[in-house]
């Protein structure tokens, strides 16, 4: 089962099945609920994850005592697959797994994913896009740094929307945490957004009503939501 | 200066991801590629152009900035001599994401973006080794993502301690690219640099900066 799945992964697409099998031979199939931890910054990065059912949120904490300050790196899905790239290289987990949903994922042990990384150029190369991928959205995040919260708050809701669709299953704390802001700016931010007709929602949802003009406005250059 | 296809390759031997490169490969790469000379402030390539080359310095040190409504500038990546920078664009086909400026008289190596393509098709070596680069880069995207939270003063000591690194324990950047780089103000560097010399953890003067006591700036770095 789990060969065939993975070969729907566009990352794994062109590994013949049996190289496939052969790479997830010493793999585990795990079911998490949203909100458990599937890795833990600071553990040792021993496995690569494979998402196949849900979203992962990529957290990372300033420090291991300093979970007041997390900030959500990235989401991962099933388009994009991969978590715990830590584990390419010796070391420890440089941020924690936390499911954002219900999820099902694979854990690859880290060794046999650099093998097969090894004696698959194919592999290397989608792996290397997919890292090239991932540093050019947070390098563009990391720019927005110094924006004023609610143009944060609006960006992260957009590339949502981009990644999930209309309707997204985010709490406000979630939304924070990829804002890289407090919860209590998130909510007030969603409200002004709500009141303008842009978003619409109860706990835990967010629908997506007017991305156009939420583009605009991201383009605009106005500080100041309408 | 002439285009030196042998200085450019002796270059390659001592750059990542080259240095993995056998001989031939480094040659044919080497004659691909110009150098460039760029006069301190002069702009390397502009965000949003469309990336036509992975570079590499030469000499002298590059910023990679991104210059935000209002005026703000940050600085996201300091390059110097052997550093190798945008080889996204080579994988992702986008353009480049940020403006390069030459923040002294420097020299640019730029490879043709379809030839870095090419290498990484057809060289597991090589492949490999930008496999451990972007790793390396991700970590310190990642790294550098929490710092929003961290005080003026940790940001500052962290940006030092970085480019001490490169630099050794005097580094040659001025307040005002110090500030950019730490997200804040010349204003704030100004004060929070006095600070740190009144208590006898760094010298300054005009255009740099000396670190004496790297212990006590790596515990306010919080490293």
């Amino acid at each position: 089962m789990q060969t065939k799945t993975l070969l729907r992964i566009p990352v794994f697409q062109g590994l013949r099945a049996a190289r496939l099998g052969a790479l997830i031979r010493d793999a585990e199939t795990r079911r998490y609920k949203r909100g458990q931890t599937i890795f833990q910054q600071g553990e040792r990065a021993d496995a690569v994850w494979v998402v196949v059912k849900g979203w992962v949120h990529l957290v990372r904490c300033p420090s291991p005592q300093d979970g007041a300050h997390a900030v959500v790196l990235y989401t991962i899905t099933r388009r994009e697959v991969l978590c715990g790239v830590s584990a390419l290289e010796p070391g420890r987990y440089t941020a924690s797994g936390v499911a954002g949903t219900d999820s099902t994922v694979v854990r690859i042990p880290g060794a046999d994913f650099v093998a097969a990384l090894r004696q698959e150029p194919e592999l290397a190369f989608r792996v290397l896009q997919l890292y090239a991928q991932r540093i050019r959205l947070m390098a563009e995040h990391l720019g927005g740094m110094v924006d004023p919260v609610p143009k944060r708050v609006m960006r992260s809701i957009l590339r949502l929307y981009r990644q999930f669709g209309a309707t997204v299953l985010v709490t406000h704390r979630e939304l924070a945490q990829m804002s890289w802001t407090t919860t209590e700016s998130a909510i007030r931010a969603v409200r002004r957004l709500k009141r303008r007709g842009f978003v619409s929602g109860t706990r835990g949802r967010l629908t997506i009503k007017q991305p156009a003009a939420m583009q605009e406005w991201q383009k605009s250059g106005n500080d100041h939501l309408p | 200066m002439a285009d030196s296809p042998r200085t450019i390759e002796q270059l390659l031997a001592t750059s990542e991801p080259f240095k993995s490169l056998g001989p031939a490969d480094r040659r044919s790469l080497a004659s691909a590629s110009r150098e460039t000379r760029y006069a301190k402030g002069e702009t390397v390539f502009r965000e949003g152009d469309p990336a036509e080359a992975v570079c590499l310095v030469k000499e002298g040190r590059v910023h990679l900035m991104k210059f935000l409504e209002g005026g703000q500038a940050s600085t996201t990546c300091v390059m110097t001599g052997g550093d190798t920078f945008c080889c996204l664009p080579a994988l992702d086909r986008q353009p480049y994401p940020a403006d390069a400026v030459a923040a002294v008289d420097s020299v640019v190596v730029r490879i043709p973006t379809s030839a870095f393509h090419d290498l990484l098709q057809r060289n597991p070596a090589f492949l490999q080794r930008s496999l451990c680069l972007f790793c390396e880069r991700l970590r310190q995207v990642e790294h550098r993502s929490c710092r929003i939270y961290d005080s003026v003063e940790r940001r500052l000591a962290q940006s030092l301690l970085t480019l001490s690194k490169k630099f050794g324990a005097t580094i040659p950047l001025t307040k005002h690219e110090l500030a950019e780089l730490s997200n804040t103000t010349v204003e704030t560097t100004i004060r929070v640099l006095s600070q740190l010399k009144k208590q006898g953890i760094l010298k300054s003067s005009r255009g740099s900066t000396t670190i004496t006591k790297p212990e006590q700036l790596r515990h306010l770095a919080g490293a």
